[in-house]
């Protein structure tokens, strides 16, 4: 054949940059390098999620203070009210929407993220781009309803006759770490359901009972004594203390927290690995 | 003479999947898996600046390189270097989101396909340019009329600078106009240096704009080259096989063919053709194209896509279309002869395309043995002179 032949057999010169395609095998690294050079594909994937999640509603983005709040209003009329939760003596309205508010982030954000890679199987069946992308744009659009909700929280505090103090500056901290613990679950879910499409349909629930497990709507003292430092394994325990520490005041378990922050690392870990070992299927399986 | 860069370098690539045909027993509520193998030890070298089209039946395994190529899946075993920035356009619009504006979606699609922002803010005006959309810029893409979509899609595509794009079908969309322009632009793309790998069926298409083809069969590298004797040699193969189908939408099938040749006068022949088709769900604006094809693929003549009878025809469940093409032809070399045909319903949407429909063989004529010589490519044989002679 000529030597511009495609079947030549010269020796192979390159003018550009190689890129090497070939079977991934094993654990490989988490490729962090690459995924700061498509950082601008997050931001573009944050701004649709952000852009077209309220269009064509009639009360837009106010969506996002009706929900936490009618979600507040029914538990602090049923379980503040009627079944007269003691909140170590706060006002339960405002103990149990500082809880609802961490809560709800993490649960919307571990939904999305979790669903997010096969929303997009269109995307990934048809072009590259490294694909926890996905799950982490879900749970940065999370964040955004966060910040919206956040807003319902000053008034609702001095309706309560809450005082916001300096804590309150201290809420960015729990917002980045409740990123994070979704980031952790939600990706790890992502990857899984790609090809086992019953951990969507289990999410539901399992992200209930996972509600009730957290001290969202009961303060932490209303478990058993020996319970208490158990409960500061769940990842999210942490955060939901934490932010009621910022909003009231209550008290905290400082190494509770490290603990929870760490089994948090862990799930983000865990998560970005699997992930990975499991993505290169993806276009095959989804 | 030194040797080209190469774009794109292919070593033993296989790709295999897991299927599950059905009747196998199942053992544990599952059926044991059986391997196929899409991809059987496919290499090649690609020399930066060609334009190479993949052919092969539905099936030979062209999608499933394509995606290699793309990074979209690994291969089962093999590897590839690719050299520069690889753009898949496997698809029109690749992550356009409805809700959004035509603009926001430029954005969005072009980072899909790693872009930044800053590249495209300064190549915003020449993809607008090319997109013509006008007053529709800030109007979200699920108001847009599909020409206008497939536009700003194709507007987006070849602004994307890659230095290999990885192309199927793309140029099988969009009426004749646009259909040019896209033409135009891909040449341009490929003038530039960058390296195009396309996947077509239109083997006008393929001898229009490829420098170089390769030819799939069931998942092995039949033939690589330049473009012409790859493709001759796919499209002679396909003369005397099976019909090709590219789109059967479950709304039409073909029921009837009949097809005659016979010589009307020494200097010309009668060609009847007479397609039937059944309707299986109510079509609007039908429209047809047909073309007829002579040995070795070549065209020799095409009717449409033109609406069928007064339009706009509407056609139900049950009933027929019938299709019958008259012509008088000079008479035909020998080999095979078969149509091409498209119907299309609303909006240009492909209902029905098929090609290699086999009709008629002609017969060698021991008159004229030229025809049988192994370089003779043509399909007419009309009276004509042929002289040669050395001037003095």
């Amino acid at each position: 054949m000529s030597e511009d032949g495609i079947t030549a057999a010269h020796e192979a010169t390159f003018s550009r940059p190689v890129t090497v395609l070939a079977p991934r095998r094993g654990w490989r690294g988490l490729g962090l390098h690459e995924l700061w050079s498509w950082r601008e594909l997050l931001w573009a994937f944050l701004w649709r999620d952000i852009r077209s999640r309220y269009r064509q509603t009639a009360l837009g983005v106010a969506w996002a203070l009706i929900r936490p709040l009618t979600t507040m209003a029914i538990f602090a009329f049923v379980l503040g009210r009627l079944a007269r939760i003691d909140a170590d003596g706060q006002p339960y309205a405002v103990f149990t929407y500082a809880g609802l508010l961490a809560w709800g982030f993490f649960g919307s954000a571990v939904q999305t993220a979790a669903l997010s890679v096969v929303h997009a199987s269109h995307l990934v069946t048809k072009v590259y781009f490294p694909r926890v992308l996905l799950p982490l744009s879900a749970v940065g659009a999370a964040t955004v309803d966060f910040l919206v909700a956040m807003l319902a929280l000053v008034p609702l505090m001095l309706v309560f006759d809450v005082v916001p103090s300096w804590r309150l500056l201290l809420a960015p901290v729990v917002m980045v770490w409740v990123a994070l613990a979704s980031a952790g679950v939600g990706i790890l879910l992502a990857g899984i359901v790609v090809r086992y499409r019953d951990f969507g349909h289990a999410m539901t629930f399992l992200l209930q009972a996972w509600m009730y497990a957290t001290p969202v709507l009961y303060p932490l003292s209303l478990l058993p004594e020996p319970l208490r430092p158990w409960a500061y394994l769940n990842p999210m325990t942490g955060p939901v203390e934490l932010f009621r520490w910022c909003v009231l005041g209550t008290d905290v378990s400082a190494v509770g927290c490290a603990l929870s922050a760490a089994t948090a690392a862990l799930g983000l870990l865990a998560g970005l690995l699997v992930f990975q070992r499991v993505e290169r299927h993806f276009a095959d399986v989804i | 003479m030194p040797a080209r860069p190469v774009a794109i370098r292919a070593e033993g690539l296989w790709k295999t999947y897991v299927i599950h045909p059905p009747g196998t027993p199942r053992r544990f509520g599952r059926r044991p898996g059986v391997e196929f193998h899409a991809l059987r030890d496919v290499s090649f070298d690609v020399p930066e600046g060609a334009v190479l089209g993949i052919v092969g039946r539905n099936g030979a395994g062209k999608s499933t390189l394509l995606k290699v190529l793309g990074r979209i899946t690994d291969p089962s075993r093999g590897r590839v270097l690719v050299a520069g920035r690889v753009a898949s356009l496997l698809e029109v619009g690749t992550g356009f989101h409805p809700e959004l504006t035509g603009l926001e979606n430029v954005y969005l699609n072009a980072a899909i396909h790693g872009l930044k922002r800053r590249e495209v803010r300064r190549r915003l005006d020449s993809i607008l340019g090319f997109a013509e959309i006008g007053d529709f810029l800030d109007e979200p893409v699920k108001r847009y009329s599909s020409g206008m979509y497939l536009r700003l899609a194709f507007g987006i595509a070849a602004h994307l600078d890659a230095d290999i794009l990885i192309v199927d079908e793309l140029l099988a969309v969009g009426d004749a106009g646009f259909r040019e322009r896209c033409f135009g632009k891909m040449k341009e793309v490929a003038g530039s240096g960058r390296t195009v790998v396309l996947v077509s069926h239109e083997p006008a298409t393929l001898r229009a704009l490829c420098t170089h083809a390769l030819h799939l069969e069931r998942g092995t590298l039949r033939a690589a080259g330049a473009t012409e004797p790859v493709v001759g040699a796919y499209l002679e193969g396909l003369a005397t096989g099976q019909p090709v189908v590219h789109v059967d939408g479950d709304a039409l099938t073909l029921v009837g063919r009949q097809a005659s040749c016979r010589a009307a006068t020494p200097a010309g022949q009668e060609v009847h053709v007479e397609l039937t088709f059944e309707v299986k769900r109510d079509v609007r604006r039908l429209r047809m194209g047909f073309s007829f094809e002579g040995p070795s693929g070549v065209r020799l003549f095409q009717c449409g896509p033109a609406p069928l009878g007064a339009s706009p025809v509407e056609a139900r469940v049950g009933e027929r279309l019938r299709c019958v093409v008259a012509c008088r032809l000079p008479p035909l070399a020998p080999g095979p002869y078969s149509a091409t045909f498209l119907l299309e319903g609303e909006g240009g949407e492909p209902l029905l395309h098929v090609s290699g429909v086999r009709l008629f063989e002609v017969p060698p004529d021991p008159a004229r043995p030229e025809c049988l010589a192994p370089g003779f490519r043509a399909a007419l044989l009309p009276a004509h002179t042929f002289e040669l002679a050395v001037l003095r």
